[in-house]
C-alpha cells in the first residue's frame, strides 16, 4: 500500500526538518519497509518523478530522477530498504512551486510498486550562482 | 535479582547509530526487544544521522 506524504516546507518544518530550497543540495534519505521487514531492492530501481499534474508524460516532467545515475538516486543499503534522493542544482534550479511527486521502485523479479505520492514543495531561490 | 546494566548495539549498517540501554534490574527479552525496535529505528536515524535534512520511512504493510 503506497503511503500519501506531502514534502512541504509545513510538513518538513513540522518535523523539525529544513525545507527544500530549489537549487540547493538536499539529500533526502528513504527507508521502505513492509510486514516488519525492509523492502528488498537489490539489482531493483527507484524513481522520484515531479509534476505540475498527474496526467503529464514523464518527458514532460518537472524533474525525474533515477537510480540508474548514482548521483540522482543512491540506492544505499538495498537489503535494508535504504535509498537517498539527491537534489541538487542545477537540476531544481527552477523549478520553485508546489508540484506533484511520486516515487516507484522496480524489484528485480519485475514488481513495481508506487511506494509513496502526494506534493512537494520547493522555495524559491534567488541566488543563482554556484561558482 | 543480579542487576542488569547494559549496552546493547544493533549490528546492522542501517541502525548502527542506534544504542538501546536497558535500565538497571529490568528483565530484558532481546529478541522481542530487537523486533520492536525496527519500528523505532528509523526515528534514531532521523533525529540524530541527517543534520536536519529530511528523511522518511514508508510503511507498506496494509494497514500501517
Amino acid at each position: 500500500m503506497s503511503e500519501r506524504y506531502n514534502i512541504t516546507e509545513d510538513t518538513l518544518r513540522a518535523d523539525g526538518f529544513r525545507p527544500i530550497h530549489a537549487g540547493d543540495s538536499y539529500d533526502f534519505p528513504f527507508t521502505l519497509m513492509q510486514n516488519g521487514g525492509w523492502i528488498d531492492l537489490t539489482n531493483g530501481k527507484v524513481w522520484f518523478t515531479v509534476k505540475e499534474s498527474t496526467v503529464e508524460a514523464d518527458a514532460a516532467a518537472k524533474l525525474q530522477l533515477t537510480s540508474a545515475d548514482t548521483d540522482e538516486i543512491e540506492i544505499t543499503a538495498p537489503t535494508l530498504g535504504n535509498f537517498t534522493v539527491k537534489f541538487r542544482s542545477p537540476a531544481t534550479d527552477n523549478i520553485a512551486g508546489l508540484w506533484e511527486y511520486d516515487i516507484q521502485v522496480k524489484q528485480a523479479d519485475g514488481t513495481i510498486i508506487t511506494v509513496a505520492i502526494g506534493k512537494i514543495e520547493f522555495l524559491e531561490n534567488l541566488t543563482r550562482s554556484t561558482t | 535479582m543480579a542487576s542488569i546494566h547494559k549496552t546493547i548495539t544493533v549490528g546492522v549498517d542501517a541502525v548502527k547509530s542506534l544504542r538501546l540501554d536497558p535500565t538497571a534490574g529490568k528483565v530484558v527479552n532481546v529478541g522481542v526487544e530487537v523486533s520492536k525496535s525496527i519500528a523505532v529505528i528509523p526515528t534514531a536515524i532521523k533525529n540524530i544521522a541527517t543534520s536536519h535534512n529530511a528523511s522518511k520511512v514508508i510503511d507498506l504493510t496494509e494497514g500501517a
